[in-house]
């Protein structure tokens, strides 16, 4: 380890001084990593690639199947407003005390208020799943028909409230599901529970979940709550669940907020497996509760970490020249690796820590102090801050200084444990060269280009800094580019370019906000990135004077987009403003990653085009056309959605109208979903991919298992697919085409937002040789890749509905 | 004395804490129809108005308890008179939108004036979008009378200091669903933010043939300016909609108003149906511009206005030359028809669009939200044919207007 007596960090800033210093406090941590190498890694052990190992069985498929039967679109977003909603109640609070001192309070505030709102809820659902129980138990529902299951069902009715919109769809949401489990334990599984207590059990799950609700909004539920759902489900599969192609990154990634409908999976799987076993299963669940509360961290890292950071901005910019820099540091950075996830694999190693500071001490120490502060606070201003500073308390210029240091000095972290091999931590040169690497992305982050060398800048017409809001105070929402980028939006771009689900930006603009890009259009592009704590829902509450944003409600949320690489170049040709994540990030807006990148196109006269929710009251932003394949090894199926929002179905609907050609209606139907087909079944399995498999019984746990298919047949699956979905159009619309243009303009006819095409391709070969490739790993393969040569089009069902209805 | 004025200043004190207070200036229903960004710029906008009243208040009072001496009361009194000047500037601004807001806290009419921001919306982003510029938000709402109105964005409100922060655009109760003036608003602010109506002036003034009706016709170029727009469009719907409300008695319809920048009803009917004429050709305008005359004979109007009255309809089809087709720096050097295509709501385009979208049109969010203009073409060009198509057209406007403002409801 001698050769880092020598090591220099280089700095990402201009006219940068090597010091003395800083190569001597690089030497004094340099044992740390010797010693702890052998008998300490920060990392738990990976994740063995399990396949093969898997449990299976009818038991574990009856689970899955009902587990997939519980799962509801409409719940999904209802459960995520409401989320949302509370979350907004909370950083209300956090936002009007935040300068206030008595710390304790303020959480206590947030936590009262998020309360007071769920209260009501809580009563009023589980006041109506007990009276659904009631009415439950008159009946002896084992031995009654469908249609008789069904009238019953329907006299289920949402009880009378004054409650918020937002509350309004989630007691709707339960109801529904409340009727998907009757149906569902009717048909999919053989209960030993009367469906009157079932029905009960629900009622005392709903407040469990509306906990989890207030700890997500208060930011006390850990960001990975998978272990729960995970093992709950355990008992029926036999075996641990979640397995990832060997290589591909899963835990490495940092969920900036809870994924809300981590919280419906858990919810299903719970009342899946008590309608199976009862009490034996509660009494397992009981236990994992216990322990999963014994597990979860003690106080509050995120409102920690907002107090470190105004402890440290201050401090930093008040330290004498003679004072040392490393306790103010060595303060810090534990607050910061507390918030992340990885991080608090690291935290439990204080010389790692001591060692991480001090290498971070040595990259600030140069910067810091009175006098620094006065100067770097000239050109942080002239970047912009200003004008995102607008709506929020003054702050000091030094303190600018000192939030700019501190963002940097959190941001090197956050970068370090994200990006870092295991190997890094048990290496000090690597440990160096990655934290050097960290901290010069993050200081031409969160500093000026005029300070930073310019083979680091992160864009190249524009110099902005990337700053913590609200400004003044520690509690930090998420952070936004001091500069608003003019940008041109061309057909050929926004065509290009994709938003979460791999939805063309085209068409997302055409359907939520009726802007048709067929000519150039000029528009301004806010930029934002994901802290720790951050969901799209705060930022878009917290940009209150920007058109379209300012609440935290689904319509400001859904118009934030991913700045990958891609969409930064195209959108505002700046490609190193972007910052790449793992695809299940880019699949849907409730799983973000710490350090994403954001972007918000504001369209001159654009409007949000709300439409009415499927079944659910009120209404929701519009949707754009998705394709969705279900592989369904329980039912034995692989079903093909093919959501048509309106603006496509309505064009569709004006071709069948003119009696346009086979050929043409085809190429138009096709065209539309072809490319999110192709593209997802290559790369995003998560957004576009369902798979119901006795090893993945929910939609988080199926990515892993669907990330195998793909990624052992993807292509070939996604080319058979389009084939099927070719034939099948053309099958039907030369054999029956007055039907099927009639089908699909009654469906476009209905008020309802879209149509959705559903083909169910009825037990394909192919499915079942999926099914043991999945159990047989490699050996199978060549099995699976065969029958894709042999499968052709079997028994089909073609089904049309308004709306959508994508299950 | 200082006492009696401090007591005096009390009273205004607290009549500004009221007026400071969103909920005297509407109800909590009514703010949350708006959109988030509008409720927010109209808040920013009165208590920017507020403010300043209570800054000299409390300037004023600090004067009043440091002032060690005696002063003339005079000198108090004049301070005193400017506070209640300014109040009640900051008062007639806060009436104003309290006027606005008030009738969106019934739900049905909100949804129906949320149709007719959408309306005004879209139709300012089709003049100003294609030209680069900002898109500002629309505020509709009812009131009495026979004409709409619009107070421009970004024009000084009666405080003098604060711009109005949105296009505030007054929809007649009797034309709430035969809203195609709305469109004409929307041309106000359309033309005063690309500056066409001085360069329409001129060319008026300039081009149309004769110095005299050329001179009148450059005073009302502002309104027709915004009648154009409504032209481009809306179509025949427009000319109808217009001749309807301008329908009255001869007196009203000959009379030309020194300074009044509307045209004389007269010719304005006859201009908007001659730009049917002038764009799509022969069509059922021609039927009611001759009924017009028919009913409306220049005989009836002053005898020293005849004259004008006839030159000006012999000039009509110049006059519409120079409006429609000429091409203006405004527009890029182009005219505006190439700005927004009039034939995108000619008789033939809407009987396509009504094919195209068959049963959909008017309940399709795709039909309603993105051709809301178009559809609010058609079903003014149906009202325009017969009683009967009048009536079915109110309802249809009415029932798709409704879900327009509920497509737009606040997120």
């Amino acid at each position: 380890m001698s050769s880092i007596v020598h090591w220099e960090p280089e700095s990402p800033f201009l006219n940068d001084v090597p010091s003395a210093a800083l190569t001597e406090a690089a030497t004094s941590h340099a044992q740390v990593f010797a010693s702890q190498a052998e008998s300490y890694s920060p990392f738990v052990t990976d994740y063995e690639d399990e396949i093969g190992e898997s449990g299976g069985g009818p038991r574990a498929e009856r689970f899955a199947a009902l587990v997939a039967e519980l799962a509801d679109t409409e719940f999904s977003e209802a459960l995520e407003d409401l989320v949302n909603e509370a979350t907004a109640i909370a950083e209300d609070r956090y936002r009007v005390s935040s300068e206030a001192n008595e710390s304790e309070m303020e959480d206590s505030g947030a936590e009262q208020a998020v309360k007071a709102y769920l209260e009501p809820i809580a009563q009023a659902a589980e006041s109506m799943l007990e009276a659904m129980a009631e009415q439950l138990a008159q009946v002896d529902l084992p031995s009654a028909s469908n249609s008789e299951v069904d009238s019953l069902l329907e006299q289920f009715s949402m009880p009378t409230h004054d409650l918020s919109p937002v509350a309004d769809q989630f007691l709707g949401g339960v109801l529904k599901k409340a009727k998907k489990l009757v149906k569902g334990v009717a048909s999919k599984v053989t209960s030993v529970m009367p469906h009157a207590i079932i029905m009960k059990k629900l009622a005392t799950l709903v407040r469990p979940l509306l906990d989890r609700v207030l700890k997500t909004a208060i930011k006390r539920l850990p960001v990975s709550v998978r272990p729960m759902a995970q093992n709950l489900a355990k008992r029926f599969l036999g075996a641990p669940l979640g397995a990832r192609p060997a290589g591909e990154a899963s835990e490495e990634e940092e969920l900036a907020a809870v994924d809300p409908a981590q919280l419906e999976e858990e919810f299903d799987s719970e009342i899946a497996g008590y309608a199976m076993d009862g009490e034996s299963f509660e009494n397992e669940a009981a236990v994992e509760h216990a322990l999963a509360e014994e597990l979860a961290p003690r106080g509050n890292p995120l409102r920690n970490l907002a107090r470190a950071r105004k402890r440290f901005a201050r401090r930093i910019v008040t330290l004498k020249p003679d004072e040392p820099v490393e306790p103010v540091v060595e303060e810090f950075v534990p607050a910061v690796l507390a918030a992340l996830k990885l991080g608090v694999k690291i935290i439990g190693r204080p010389r790692v820590v001591s060692a991480l500071s001090g290498l971070v001490a040595n990259f600030i120490k140069r910067y810091v102090g009175t006098e620094q502060a006065r100067t770097l606070s000239r050109p942080l201003v002239d970047a912009g801050l200003r004008i995102v500073g607008l709506e929020t308390v003054e702050e000091r210029e030094e303190d600018a200084t000192g939030y700019a240091i501190g963002a940097t000095v959190e941001d090197t972290v956050a970068r370090l444990v994200q990006d870092a091999p295991e190997a890094a931590w048990e290496s000090e040169p690597l440990l160096q060269s990655y934290a050097t690497e960290a901290f010069q992305q993050a200081a031409s982050a969160h500093f000026p280009d005029s300070l930073i060398k310019s083979e680091l800048h992160e864009s190249s017409n524009t110099s902005g800094v990337w700053v913590g809001l609200p400004r003044g105070s520690g509690h930090k929402s998420y952070q936004k580019y001091s500069r608003v980028l003019d940008v041109t939006l061309t057909p050929q771009a926004v065509s290009s370019a994709t938003t979460f689900g791999g939805v063309s930006l085209r068409a997302f603009l055409a359907d939520r906000l009726g802007v048709k890009i067929d000519r150039q259009i000029r528009a301004r592009a806010h930029l934002f990135e994901a802290l720790p704590g951050t969901t799209l829902g705060l930022v878009a509450l917290g940009e209150k004077n920007v058109a379209l944003l300012g609440t935290a409600g689904r319509a400001g949320r859904s118009l934030l987009h991913p700045l990958t690489p891609e969409a930064a170049s195209a959108v505002l040709g700046e490609p190193g403003l972007a910052r790449h994540v793992d695809q299940q990030f880019l699949a849907r807006r409730g799983r973000i990653a710490v350090g994403q990148r954001f972007y918000f196109l504001d369209v001159p006269g654009a409007r949000v085009r709300q439409a009415r929710r499927p079944t659910l009251s009120g209404m929701r932003p519009a949707r754009s056309s998705q394709p969705k394949i279900v592989l369904d090894f329980p039912q034995r199926e692989l079903r093909l959605f093919l959501f048509f929002s309106e603006t496509d179905a309505q064009q569709v609907a004006a071709q069948l109208r003119k009696k346009a050609s086979p050929t043409a209606v085809i190429s138009m139907l096709k065209s539309l979903h072809e490319t999110i087909i192709k593209r997802a079944l290559s790369t995003q399995p998560s957004s576009v991919v369902k798979v119901i498999h006795e090893t993945a019984p929910t939609e988080n746990l199926s990515i892993p298992i669907a990330a195998n298919v793909m990624k052992l047949a993807g292509n070939k699956l996604a080319r058979k697919l389009r084939e099927w979905l070719a034939s099948v159009l053309s099958r039907e619309l030369t054999q029956h085409y007055d039907r099927v243009a009639g089908d699909f303009i009654s469906a476009a006819s209905n008020d309802a937002d879209g149509v959705t095409l559903q083909i169910t391709f009825q037990a394909p070969p192919l499915l079942e040789q999926i099914r043991r490739a999945l159990k047989g790993g490699l050996a199978a393969t060549p099995g699976l890749l065969s029958a894709f040569g042999e499968d052709t089009l079997g028994s089909y069902r073609l089904e049309m509905r308004p709306g959508f209805a994508v299950k | 004395m200082q006492a009696d004025f401090l007591r005096s200043l009390e009273h205004w004190k607290a009549a500004t804490a009221r007026l400071a207070d969103a909920d005297y200036v509407a109800a909590p229903e009514a703010w949350r129809s708006l959109e988030h960004y509008l409720g927010v710029s109209l808040r920013h906008a009165l208590n920017k108005a507020v403010s300043r009243v209570q800054d000299s208040i409390q300037q004023l009072e600090r004067e009043l308890q440091s002032s060690a001496t005696q002063r003339d009361p005079a000198h108090w009194q004049q301070k005193l008179v400017v506070v209640r000047q300014l109040y009640l500037r900051a008062e007639t601004t806060v009436d104003f939108y309290a006027d606005c807001l008030a009738s969106r806290s019934i739900p049905r009419l909100a949804a129906l004036l949320r149709a007719c921001d959408h309306i005004a919306t879209r139709a300012m982003a089709e003049g100003l979008v294609p030209m680069g510029r900002q898109v500002p938000a629309a505020l509709t709402y009812w009131d009495k009378g026979i004409g709409a109105s619009v107070i421009k964005a970004g024009l000084r409100l009666w405080d003098g200091t604060i711009d109005n922060p949105v296009a505030t655009i007054k929809v007649t109760r009797h034309n709430l669903v035969r809203c195609s003036a709305i469109v004409h608003e929307a041309g106000h602010q359309v033309m005063h933010m690309l500056g066409w109506v001085p360069e329409l002036a001129e060319a008026l003034r300039t081009q149309v043939g004769d110095a005299t009706v050329g001179a009148l016709w450059s005073a009302w170029a502002s309104e027709v300016a915004a009648d154009a727009y409504a032209h481009v469009h809306t179509g025949y719907g427009a000319a109808a909609a217009l001749h309807d409300v301008l329908d009255g008695a001869n007196s009203a319809v000959f009379a030309i108003v020194p300074g009044d920048p509307h045209p004389a009803s007269f010719v304005r009917v006859l201009m908007a149906l001659e730009m049917c004429r002038h764009t799509y050709g022969d069509g059922p305008w021609d039927r009611l511009s001759a009924s017009w005359i028919q009913k409306h004979k220049v005989s009836a109007a002053h005898r020293d206005e005849r004259a004008l009255f006839e030159e000006s309809a012999r000039l009509l089809p110049r006059i519409t030359q120079v409006v429609l087709s000429t091409p203006y720096r405004a527009f890029g050097n182009r005219p505006l028809t190439a700005l927004i295509d009039p034939q995108r709501v000619s008789p033939r385009s809407l009987e396509q669009l009504s094919r195209d979208a068959g049963n959909s049109a008017f309940t399709s969010t795709f039909w309603t939200w993105n051709e809301a203009i178009r559809l609010l073409a058609l079903t003014s060009y149906r009202a325009g044919e017969s009683p009967e198509r009048l009536r079915e057209s109110i309802r249809t406007q009415e029932e798709w207007m409704l879900r327009l403002g509920a497509q737009r409801a606040a997120a």
